[in-house]
C-alpha cells in the first residue's frame, strides 16, 4: 500500500475508533434504548396484548377503544412485568399500541412480536 | 474560485451538515431508534448499536473536518456515509416503504426529496474527498 493511501486508511480507522468510543459513551449515559419490535420468543412471566379483539391468552387493547381497554390492562399488569403486543394485520398498529403503552405506563419493556 | 476557498467551503458545509444531523439525533435517540425500526433490513440486534454509532460517527467526522485533524480520513468517512445514505434512502423510497427518514430527527416521512438531499450530501462530500486528494498530491509532488 502506498504511503499516502496508508495514511488515509490509518486516519479513517482512528476516526471510526473514536466514533465507537463516543457511541459507547452515548449508550452508557443516554436514555435506555429498547426497540419496539423483537423477533425473540417470549420467555417467563409476560403479559400478552392483542390489538385485534380476538385474543388467545391475551388482553385486548385497541387503539380506537383505548379508554375502554386500558383500565383492564392496568388492573392485570404488575409493574416490572414485560408486555408483548401481538402483530396486527394493520401495518404499524401494534407498534403504535406499544409506544402508547410505553408512554401511558412509563415503562420501556413493551415490545411487538415480529414473526420472520 | 481557487482550490483553498472551495476546499474550505466544502469542509464547512459538510461539517455543519453532519453536526446538525448528529445533534438532532442525539437530542432524541429514542425517536431515531423508532425511525430505524421502520427499515425491515435492519436486524433487531443491530437496532441499538446503529442508533448510537450513526450520530457518533457524524459528530466525530464533523469535528475532525472543523478542526482540520485527520482531515483526509474524515473525507473518506463522510463520503462513505453519503454513499450509504444514498443507497439506504433510495432503497426505502424505491420499495415504497412508509418510514421516517430519521436523518435530521424529525418525523417527516421519507420521500424523493429526502433521497435528493442524500445525493447532494454525497456529491459535496465526494467533491471534498477529491479536493483533499488533489491537495495532498500537489503538496507531496
Amino acid at each position: 500500500m502506498s504511503r499516502p493511501l496508508a495514511a488515509w486508511v490509518r486516519e479513517s480507522v482512528l476516526l471510526a475508533a473514536a466514533s465507537g468510543l463516543l457511541a459507547a459513551g452515548l449508550g452508557a449515559l443516554g436514555p435506555e434504548l429498547v426497540p419496539v419490535r423483537t423477533d425473540r420468543p417470549a420467555k417467563g412471566r409476560i403479559l400478552m396484548v392483542d390489538t385485534q379483539g380476538a385474543p388467545l391468552d391475551a388482553l385486548v387493547l385497541r387503539l380506537d377503544a383505548w379508554e375502554d381497554d386500558f383500565p383492564q390492562l392496568v388492573a392485570a399488569w404488575r409493574p416490572g412485568v414485560p408486555i408483548r403486543v401481538r402483530p396486527s394485520a394493520k401495518p404499524g398498529e401494534a407498534e403504535a399500541v406499544a409506544r402508547r403503552l410505553r408512554q401511558d405506563l412509563g415503562f420501556e419493556n413493551i415490545q411487538v412480536e415480529v414473526s420472520r | 474560485m481557487n482550490g483553498t476557498v472551495l476546499g474550505c467551503a466544502l469542509r464547512w458545509t459538510t461539517a455543519v451538515w453532519l453536526l446538525v444531523a448528529a445533534w438532532t439525533k442525539v437530542a432524541d435517540l429514542r425517536r431515531f431508534l423508532t425511525a430505524l425500526e421502520g427499515y425491515p433490513w435492519v436486524p433487531d440486534v443491530a437496532l441499538v448499536p446503529l442508533t448510537l454509532i450513526v450520530p457518533a460517527l457524524e459528530a466525530v467526522v464533523a469535528t475532525a473536518l472543523l478542526l482540520g485533524r485527520c482531515r483526509h480520513g474524515a473525507w473518506v468517512l463522510a463520503t462513505g456515509l453519503g454513499a450509504v445514505f444514498v443507497v439506504w434512502v433510495g432503497a426505502a423510497w424505491g420499495l415504497g416503504l412508509d418510514v421516517r427518514c430519521g436523518c435530521f430527527g424529525g418525523d417527516a416521512p421519507l420521500s424523493g426529496v429526502t433521497w435528493l438531499r442524500s445525493l447532494v450530501f454525497f456529491g459535496v462530500s465526494a467533491l471534498g474527498l477529491l479536493q483533499s486528494w488533489r491537495a495532498r498530491h500537489a503538496g507531496s509532488g
